[in-house]
């Protein structure tokens, strides 16, 4: 357990952080994110990247609301389709908005974009797939909502860790090598390392 | 100054709410009244208020107070309006709270609240909320932006805006821009205290001589950026990239 770093250890789809007034501690905070972080990378295996297809066209909407899996695969193919020229932000931000505020991804939403189920919060496939969402809404608009939201779906799947399948450990070493290369771009001048 | 308006101060007992009632005093504004919302098991704010002499206060503006955190807000709040009500509350939409409200009949009400809540529409059909958010408004809506603004601007800003029924949408009606601080200076308490405290003995002086506001902007909808409580890495890059200590690193 880190006094300095505590947001990814124990259980943070149970226990969540709020991030509230979080404290300073210098210089020396870097060094211990970057360790954890590390540590957590060597227990993932090699990175792999997600398989992501070419969308046609927005997935996963109904006159019932939104089915999170379909919806996020279908923004990452259209991303890859169209790169500069996504149009989809609204839908990105709603995701964001939905898990700033709960610290949760839902594997449905209303058509209101409130969860069908409260109690559905466990299907860690899906914080995967957000926190894929987040490295391309980053990647392609570096705007820092979503590296925020990035670095706090990176926590909450670390402490969940020895949950995940093989596999899954690789996409997330992927998505924390992205992590921590937005990371020390963004703090070049202050050295992360 | 327009002394026949009644401004009431709706303010959580936090540091923000000591950092405006002292700027009113100084300033010598008083106001109607003042409703201290006191939450149960408040911890009192220990700060070091005193700015570090040998720091390059290049932030601190002509006329801006700094707060003096070790000055309860009920001791100043004596000073700045002959009738203060203490409720226990920790949500500023308590129907004691709207009640209290509706009896005072304020032309304005300078609204310093909780983190994190939305006025309800009850308390907002009483009268303007005039609310003052550390963000450059419409670019930096939401949470946290003083250090959001820091990483991509280097600089800050405070809106003054009529509250609606969203989260920073109303109607902008003052707004500056101020200078990083120094390295070392606290930014959550005593920078945000001073320069949001700035901004509004400004806009509340503007509009009790005028009786009016005299600059209003509405804000075009899905207009900026929604940030988010920042994390603990961005925070820290925002605050180790403050000159001039940086070059310590």
């Amino acid at each position: 357990m880190s006094d300095m770093y505590p947001y990814a250890d124990g259980e943070r789809l149970e226990d969540r952080n709020t991030y509230f007034y979080s404290s300073y501690y210098g210089q020396e905070f870097f060094h211990e994110y970057y360790a954890l972080r590390i540590i957590a990378l060597k227990m993932l295996g090699e990175p792999k990247k997600c398989k992501i297809v070419e969308a046609a066209g927005i997935e996963g909407l109904s006159d019932d609301g939104i089915d999170t899996k379909a919806l996020i695969k279908s923004l990452l193919g259209l991303y890859m389709r169209d790169k500069n020229g996504f149009e989809h932000w609204s839908f990105v931000n709603h995701f964001v908005q939905r898990f700033e505020v709960a610290k949760r991804v839902y594997p449905k939403y209303g058509i209101n974009w409130r969860p069908t189920n409260k109690n559905d919060y466990k299907e860690l496939s899906l914080y995967l797939l957000f926190a894929e969402l987040m490295v391309r809404a980053y990647q392609y608009s570096a705007k820092l909502p979503y590296l925020n939201a990035l670095l706090k779906v990176v926590d909450t799947l670390i402490s969940t860790l020895e949950s995940l399948e093989v596999e899954q450990k690789q996409h997330l070493a992927y998505i924390l090598e992205k992590e921590l290369g937005y990371v020390e771009a963004l703090a070049e001048p202050v050295r992360i390392k | 100054m327009n002394s026949k308006m009644n401004v009431v101060l709706l303010a959580a007992n936090n540091t923000r709410s000591q950092a405006y009632v002292q700027a009113l005093k100084e300033k010598n504004i008083n106001l109607e009244s003042i409703i201290i919302l006191n939450p149960p098991n408040r911890k009192s704010m220990v700060l070091d208020s005193s700015l570090k002499s040998n720091q390059v206060c290049n932030w601190v503006k002509e006329g801006m107070h700094i707060p003096d955190f070790s000055i309860s807000l009920h001791d100043t709040s004596a000073n700045v309006a002959d009738n203060v009500i203490e409720l226990d509350a920790s949500n500023v939409n308590d129907t004691n709270i709207v009640m209290q409200l509706e009896k005072l009949k304020p032309d304005l009400v300078l609204y310093s609240g909780f983190g994190g809540q939305i006025v309800c529409n009850d308390l907002l059909k009483i009268a303007p909320f005039l609310h003052f958010h550390s963000g450059w408004l419409p670019g930096f809506r939401g949470s946290t932006t003083i250090y959001y603004s820091l990483l991509e601007e280097g600089r800050c800003g405070v809106s003054a805006i009529l509250l609606d029924d969203e989260i920073d949408t109303g109607v902008i009606v003052g707004r500056e821009r101020f200078s990083a601080p120094p390295y070392g200076t606290e930014l959550d308490h005593l920078y945000d205290g001073a320069i949001r405290a700035h901004v509004m003995v400004g806009v509340l002086s503007d509009w009790l001589r005028n009786g009016e506001f005299s600059f209003t902007e509405d804000q075009v909808q899905d207009s900026g950026e929604v940030y988010y409580v920042i994390h603990p890495v961005l925070k820290h890059i925002a605050i180790c990239k403050l000159k001039p200590d940086t070059k310590a690193y």
